[in-house]
């Protein structure tokens, strides 16, 4: 069973829309000064749209194969291996601060008092168990979350349209594009996702539609980015965007609504939007447990549970919040800036070698 | 497999980790702040061990509600309450959270916050220090929200949720009163938390509803100016203040009275507001700004003394009004605008949003001293009032 183009978008969505967008409008104003942000957004989105196109072309180029298994024939075994091992520590990484920031929201505003190994354990066996089923499973689970977080998460942010004053995002690039390039410094990490794309292409039943899955996934990611801009935003202008540490939360914290079934929204939509912390997590953590095995010959399996303990220590390793955000920053820096400058050099000696694009 | 079954089965009994029944619980309605005045209960408690050896900034009365005896109002109606669904509370220290954290060993139902609905703030305490200074606990604590209403309260502000009758619930009721803004235009919009930080973040001046208490009544009176540099109450501004204000802010402003002062009429003449539309344009010369207000508004004329005028009605007649009522609206605003330049020199009407917005390069350079630049301007304003009916009086 390979997957259906709709699957791979969905599955692109739910890597992508995680963390960044309970954080995104005050680091995206942090760095701009403007109101701006939404431009940053769309360019950014566009950006990402361009690097997923690349990745698509070059995994498309090896229909069946994974990076881990076809950067061998280009650049030679151990460059390869070398490679293969960064892309693994970099999934993990991922997939293990992205539990951590789970645990660190589901504490504050959840479960306050609940130890936090006791919140993060259970996160980290289920997405185990997800994954040691492959990617099938993974994109049925994907499936049923896609819908549930989003409709959710579209409808309580419609809910706060009576605290929102558009005039707050005025002026239209006031003081010139410079801040706007300064906040895409921000709103690029959001869309940090295209390196996914070394993978999933080697699953798809059609290779060459790799770059109208990741085309939708990225308008649909902006879509949701773009909209929580704008109503955070609109909801405490530029200046009280900065003073909170998770906007998003709090734009729902900002409003009630007596005798609509709830009062308080902020409860259920961080209930629903673990589910997309939680997919995030499980399709980075198949990443490196497929890049392990297929790198170094070990049966899946065994590099599913290899990882565990390791999960455990890189998300107990950050003393605060604030350096969660500080490695995301630099791995999304350094690690998607990597992965995606050799990508490129492996698509220009895949040009040289004449190697063409697979009939399928 | 079986193994991991019992497991699941075992820890799944063990119930919610966090669990606390409401039983136990009190709900936190409303808070106010004053500067330090120690109840009578605490003097005693300090006469018995005086032990206290911080120096006192602040009072927190909270109000909290008793979830076991809110239920009986609604079912109870033959018997009457006994006691009162709520309990006020007070507590000075250093600080609030210390207030709040200090309560813990007086009641033994820890009060919540995520159901606050009122902060009120005194305004000697507001005069004193930095607002953000002392609701910094209240933009940080993560189980109250940012929903409260702000309320500036003239006198002391514990008292504001003192009540004489049974069943009524000042924490539920005082906030519930800014829904009448469709009725007067002596009500401010609602300032919630959220909006407050912002607003404090910006450092711009701005207004605050007041209230007042007096024997057992409490009213919406007027506002409290807040200066944006100091975070403090600078000054007040009167109902009638408030009034001109709502013609400048406009927004399709709808409900309220325009009333024609003694100055154009003797006797009672008064027009239903319909709606309020405003506009300011700004300009800038060699550092100087100049601002025209253009205000406008309808209604209908819901009251007018002058029997003698019945039957009388013409166009003439509308026309006089109207040009009665825009020379009313044009001295109200004139007065607050030149109590605000040359008074409290601040601009808590946000002329500054129309700089921010339409002159983008000029504000940055302008925006740290904008109060001083606001107080220079020149403002001319224009308004043009047009009475679109009667009532259901008939005219001829």
């Amino acid at each position: 069973m390979k997957l259906t183009t709709p699957q791979t978008a969905v599955l692109i969505i739910n890597y992508m829309l995680a963390t960044a967008i309970l954080v995104l409008p005050r680091t995206a104003v942090q760095e701009a000064g403007t109101p701006d942000i939404w431009i940053c957004v769309l360019l950014s989105g566009l950006l990402s749209l361009v690097f997923g196109l690349i990745l698509s072309r070059l995994s498309g180029l090896f229909p069946g194969e994974t990076v881990y298994q076809y950067a061998g024939k280009l650049i030679g075994r151990w460059p390869a291996c070398f490679f293969g091992t960064v892309m693994v520590v970099y999934f993990m990484v991922i997939s293990a601060l992205e539990a951590r920031s789970l645990q660190e929201i589901t504490s504050k505003f959840l479960l306050e008092g609940t130890p936090g190994w006791a919140i993060v354990m259970p996160f980290l066996w289920v997405g185990a168990y997800l994954v040691l089923g492959g990617i099938q499973p993974i994109s049925r689970a994907f499936d049923v979350i896609f819908p549930i977080t989003g409709l959710i998460f579209l409808a309580v942010m419609m809910l706060s349209v009576h605290v929102v004053d558009l005039h707050r995002l005025l002026p239209v690039m006031g003081q010139g594009p410079l801040p706007v390039l300064k906040g895409m410094r921000a709103t690029a990490f959001a869309f940090s996702g295209p390196e996914i794309m070394l993978i999933l292409v080697a699953f798809m039943q059609k290779p060459k539609s790799a770059g109208k899955a990741f085309a939708v996934a990225v308008g649909v990611v902006t879509l949701f980015y773009l909209i929580d801009c704008v109503m955070t935003v609109g909801t405490f202008s530029i200046d009280g965007v900065t003073a909170r540490t998770w906007p998003t939360i709090d734009l729902m914290r900002s409003f009630e609504l007596p005798g609509l079934l709830f009062e308080r929204y902020e409860s259920l939509i961080l209930a629903i939007w673990i589910m997309k912390f939680f997919s995030t997590y499980a399709l980075s953590y198949y990443a490196s447990s497929l890049g392990l095995s297929q790198l170094f010959r070990i049966p899946y399996r065994t590099a599913v549970f290899v990882q565990l303990p390791f999960l455990f220590l890189i998300n107990v390793l950050p003393a605060a919040i604030e350096d969660v955000f500080k490695i995301w920053d630099l791995l999304s820096m350094a690690g998607t800036g990597f992965i995606l400058v050799i990508a490129v050099i492996l698509l220009g000696i895949a040009a040289l070698k004449g190697i063409k694009h697979a009939q399928s | 497999m079986q193994a991991a079954v019992l497991a699941a089965w075992m820890l799944l009994p063990s119930g919610c980790w966090s669990n606390k029944e409401i039983e136990t619980q009190s709900l936190q309605i409303a808070v106010a702040l004053d500067l330090p005045h120690p109840t009578k209960v605490e003097r005693g408690l300090d006469a018995v061990n005086p032990d206290r050896h911080a120096r006192d900034y602040i009072t927190n009365t909270f109000q909290l509600i008793i979830p076991g005896q809110v239920g009986k109002i609604g079912g109870s109606t033959s018997e009457e309450l006994s006691t009162r669904p709520y309990r006020n509370i007070s507590q000075t220290g250093e600080s609030v959270f210390g207030n709040v954290r200090e309560l813990a060993k007086r009641i033994s139902t820890p009060p919540l916050g995520h159901h606050l609905k009122v902060i009120i703030i005194s305004d000697a305490l507001a005069k004193r220090y930095d607002i953000a200074s002392f609701l910094d606990f209240y933009f940080r604590d993560n189980d109250i929200r940012l929903s409260p209403l702000i309320l500036i309260s003239r006198g002391e502000a514990g008292k504001t949720l003192e009540s004489d009758s049974q069943t009524d619930i000042p924490g539920f009721q005082i906030p519930e009163t800014v829904r009448n803004r469709f009725r007067s235009n002596k009500i401010l919009p609602p300032v919630q938390s959220y909006e407050l930080l912002s607003m404090l973040r910006s450092k711009k001046s701005f207004l605050l509803q007041t209230v007042v208490k007096s024997d057992s009544e409490l009213e919406y009176r007027g506002a409290a100016i807040v200066k944006g540099e100091s975070g403090k109450i600078a000054g007040y501004l009167s109902d009638q203040e408030l009034e001109a204000a709502s013609w400048i802010r406009g927004g399709n402003r709808r409900g309220g009275v325009l009333k024609l002062g003694r100055n154009l009429s003797n006797v009672p003449i008064d027009m239903e507001i319909g709606s309020i539309q405003s506009s300011i344009a700004a300009k800038e010369s060699n550092g100087r700004f100049h601002f025209l207000v253009d205000v406008e508004g309808d209604g209908e004329i819901m009251e007018d003394w002058r029997q003698t005028a019945v039957g009388k009605y013409s166009d003439a007649y509308y026309r006089g009004m109207e040009r009665k009522l825009e020379e009313e609206v044009k001295q109200n605003i004139e007065s607050l605008l030149d109590q605000l330049q040359s008074r409290y020199h601040a601009d808590p009407l946000e002329f500054h949003e129309t700089v921010r917005r339409r002159m983008p390069r000029t504000w940055k350079k302008v925006q740290e001293h904008w109060d001083e630049h606001f107080s220079a301007a020149d403002v001319e304003v224009r308004v043009r009032i047009h009475l679109a009916g009667h009532g259901a009086s008939e005219l001829s």
